[in-house]
């Protein structure tokens, strides 16, 4: 039957994440825009939150991605988005490499890599299949790749060769430009040329793996994105407690306290979604793949609604750096895109079933 | 974690889903076309009512009186320790309003007026209360809070009660009362005095019959046509002491108001669910519709379009059912629940009105016609779900308060705070 309640491990998880946000992120964030996360990185690998959903073969904690979307979620949430997500930019390589590849030597990536022993970086253009082809041609012109990392050891990227898709890896490649980009500066975007490289894995386009890669890319985006929510319509709602004007803190209009109460309504909705889905992917529920889909477009659709909200409520304030929300408002974008548009899965719903 | 039923849960669910398709669902749409509620002494109440299905039989166990139809759940449910009574009410309440919600509205037994039976009444209370509703003969309850001159802001009531004796003097107008002129009891909300605001609130269990007690009038509606919406008169209505809800003492702490605000935290994820019932109706007869003519798959712009829009709402309707649920397991689980009762108020219904509409909008010129009576029938009967109950503006306004009160702050502005 249904059960909202966290179990003692992942209360126990839930509160290391929740204090760590606080003291070493929230605080800290536009330092990490300007510098990075790498010490931070360190800290959360002290802690032991690498590897929470790997299994312990691979030196990971064997969990799920319920806790794994709880880990997010919350330092998203009690610290900051972006800064999440770029700590946590060596997931979604490992994810494509766990799921799709299954030699002794990804294994041992992986198991690297989660001791912190591999700077890892997937390629953003495209995991989708529609979207690799644009610049990784294997046999013609393997052009520049984005990758978010300055110093990668490793670049996991999918390529096309005659047609077909495959994973590749490379440790042999030159950095290029440094990008502009409009959010998450914790993650500097740099094109890098490809010189040597592997294939590591062939023939999983359209397989159940393939769909579980996305899936749990999906609930790793997604579970930042909720976070992210919730604490935009946070702090609007403490703004509006405090700024006054026509004779009352702004929260007392109906116009804010409405909009305040729709945010913490919907990002509410979200979070909920968020661990449901990841509990379907977890025990592999019949519709999971359809399930983490609906995710990734519920987060788009509430997660672009609540932040800019949250701007709206601070104001000429909250467009102005002195305040997180327009960071929150640019991070959300870059985030939610992060491998590719999530409305390119409109239209692939299998299941047209609702209801329990 | 969990997100699932349990089997004993699904079986119930299954049991209701075939009365809902087989019962409710013809029934509903005959209603529609007469554009009358269903008479009281129609077969089909008898029949229900010998099934032991009633609305108010369930959700939310204060440990007060147990109705028949409880009990018998309960046992079906087998002894566990928390028969999860709110959170299958609410996924009972979607498959009913799936089925139809104007019949599920005008099922016989306690109704709306049990939530606050459960939580003012005093033992004595709730034993004439429930003992009424046993027997062969369908007999309904009623809530009566809403007044041509009070509607969400309930403070403002005018129906006044005077004490003389040992009775309480009823006067005033209800309107809009769901199952009002055919209930046996209506729980009447009326001021003892008007100057003192909420606390001269009090709760009266009025029986049918009572002199001076009268139904002044019959609604006609857009939508929800099987469902009796009435309005009731007070003229020096004569009601005995032992009706005051709760008793004299109950009032002493100026918490009177109160009961009837913790009510809403019971019925509103049960209203949320019923839109959400209703506009999977719609959703569901669309999408068949569109499969039956090879729209699903086909390749067409509009083909397209139609599969996504089809998506979007089943999406929509996930998502705002598992708000719904969540606040119904917090009842179940005893926890406050007064802010997630309102966030599946203030949720479900747009959402459940946007997924109607748009099936009516994809069904295009034959969409509002007999040929798809479900469908223009569910755009009717959903657009109250964002007003009655609170409407969704009112539930706005409790979400924010709760939302000041946890950041330490007055929940409302006033020019001392
Ligand atoms: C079919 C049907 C069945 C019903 N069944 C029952 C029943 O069984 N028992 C019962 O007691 N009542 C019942 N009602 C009444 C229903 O609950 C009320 O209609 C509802 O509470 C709204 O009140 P109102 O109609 O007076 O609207 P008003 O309160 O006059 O509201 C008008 C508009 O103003 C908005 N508004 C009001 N105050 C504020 C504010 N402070 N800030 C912002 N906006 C505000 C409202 O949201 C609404 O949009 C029923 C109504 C219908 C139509």
């Amino acid at each position: 039957m249904f059960d909202f309640s966290l179990n003692e491990q992942q209360d126990l998880l839930v509160k290391t994440v929740e204090e760590f946000a606080r003291k070493e992120i929230r605080e800290k964030i536009r330092d990490f825009e300007e510098k990075g996360v790498d010490e931070l990185r360190k800290k959360v690998f002290e802690i032991g939150l690498s590897g929470v959903e790997f299994p312990e073969e691979f030196g990971g904690a064997g969990m799920g991605m319920l806790e794994r979307a709880l880990v997010l979620k919350t330092m998203a949430e009690k610290g900051d988005g972006g800064t999440t997500y770029s700590v946590f930019s060596f997931l979604p390589p490992l994810y494509a490499l766990y799921e799709l590849s299954d030699t002794e030597k990804t294994k041992e990536i992986i198991k690297k890599a989660l001791q912190g022993k591999e700077r890892i970086a997937l390629a953003k253009s495209g995991i989708y299949q529609d979207s690799v082809t644009t610049r990784a041609k294997i046999d013609k012109n393997l052009t520049t790749l984005v990758v978010e990392e300055e110093n990668p050891s490793i670049i996991v990227f999918f390529g096309e060769e005659n047609g077909k898709i495959s994973l590749y890896i490379s440790r042999k490649f030159k950095r290029g430009k440094k990008l502009f980009r409009s959010g998450v500066f914790s993650s500097p975007a740099y094109e890098f040329n490809i010189e040597e490289y592997d294939k590591v894995a062939e023939n999983f386009v359209r397989t159940e793996k393939w769909a579980r890669f996305i899936a749990r890319v999906h609930i790793m985006l997604s579970a930042i994105c909720a976070g992210i929510a919730k604490c935009a319509s946070d702090y609007a709602l403490e703004y509006a407690l405090e700024r006054v004007a026509f004779g009352r803190p702004i929260a007392y209009h109906q116009a804010i306290s409405f909009m305040l109460a729709d945010m913490d309504t919907t990002s509410d909705a979200l979070e909920i979604l968020l661990l449901k889905s990841a509990w379907d992917f977890d025990k592999s529920k019949e519709y999971w793949q359809d399930s983490t889909t609906e995710l990734i477009l519920e987060s788009l659709d509430i997660g672009k609604k609540v932040t800019s909200d949250a701007v709206q409520v601070l104001g000429g304030h909250g467009y102005i750096k002195d305040h997180p929300v327009e960071k929150w408002m640019r991070d959300f974008e870059d985030i939610i895109n992060a491998f590719g548009s999530p409305i390119r899965f409109e239209g692939t719903i299998k299941n047209l079933q609702t209801g329990f | 974690m969990e997100f699932e039923l349990s089997e004993n849960h699904r079986q119930i669910l299954e049991l209701l889903k075939w009365l809902a398709k087989e019962k409710l669902r013809p029934l509903g749409l005959e209603y529609d076309k007469k554009e009358e509620p269903i008479p009281p002494d129609h077969p089909f109440f008898k029949e229900i009512k010998a099934m032991g299905i009633g609305i108010g039989v369930m959700g939310g166990d204060d440990g007060g009186e147990k109705t028949e139809a409880e009990s018998r759940l309960k046992s079906m449910l087998g002894d566990k320790q928390n028969p999860m009574l709110a959170t299958l009410s609410i996924l009972a309440a979607e498959i009913l309003a799936w089925g139809d919600q104007g019949v599920f509205m005008s099922f016989p037994g306690p109704g709306l007026a049990s939530p606050p039976i459960r939580i003012m009444a005093t033992p004595e209370q709730k034993k004439i209360f429930y003992d009424s509703f046993k027997g062969d003969e369908p007999k309904w309850g009623a809530f009566a809070l809403t007044e041509p001159g009070a509607g969400s802001d309930v403070a403002r009531i005018r129906t006044t009660a005077r004490k003389e004796g040992k009775y309480y003097i009823l006067n005033g107008e209800k309107m809009y009362i769901t199952n009002g002129a055919r209930a046996e009891w209506v729980v009447v909300f009326a001021t003892v005095d008007p100057k003192l605001g909420r606390a001269g609130h009090r709760a009266f269990l009025v029986r049918k019959g009572t002199p001076g007690f009268k139904v002044s009038r019959i609604e006609k509606k857009m939508g929800l046509h099987a469902s009796e919406t009435a309005g009731l008169l007070f003229e020096d209505c004569k009601v005995e002491e032992e009706f005051l809800l709760g008793g004299e003492e109950y009032y002493k702490s100026k918490e009177g108001f109160k009961g009837a605000m913790e009510t809403f935290n019971m019925t509103r994820p049960a209203v949320a669910a019923m839109a959400i019932g209703i506009a999977r109706a719609a959703y569901e007869y669309t999408r068949d519709y569109f499969a039956e003519n090879y729209m699903l798959n086909a390749v067409s712009p509009f083909a397209s379009r139609v599969r996504a829009e089809l998506e979007r709402m089943k999406r929509k309707l996930d998502i705002a059912r598992l708000v719904c649920v969540r606040a119904a397991y917090l009842m179940d689980m005893k926890k406050p629940n007064a802010k997630e009762a309102s966030q599946a108020k203030a949720f479900a219904p747009p959402i459940a009105l946007d997924v109607v509409s748009k099936c009516v909008e994809l069904l295009g010129e034959e969409g509002t016609l007999e040929y798809h009576h479900i469908v223009n029938k569910a755009y009717r009967d959903i657009k109250i779900f964002d007003i009655f109950e609170g409407t969704g503006q009112a539930q706005r306004i409790v979400i924010s308060k709760r939302l000041f009160a946890s950041k330490g702050k007055p929940t409302e502005w006033t020019e001392t705070t």
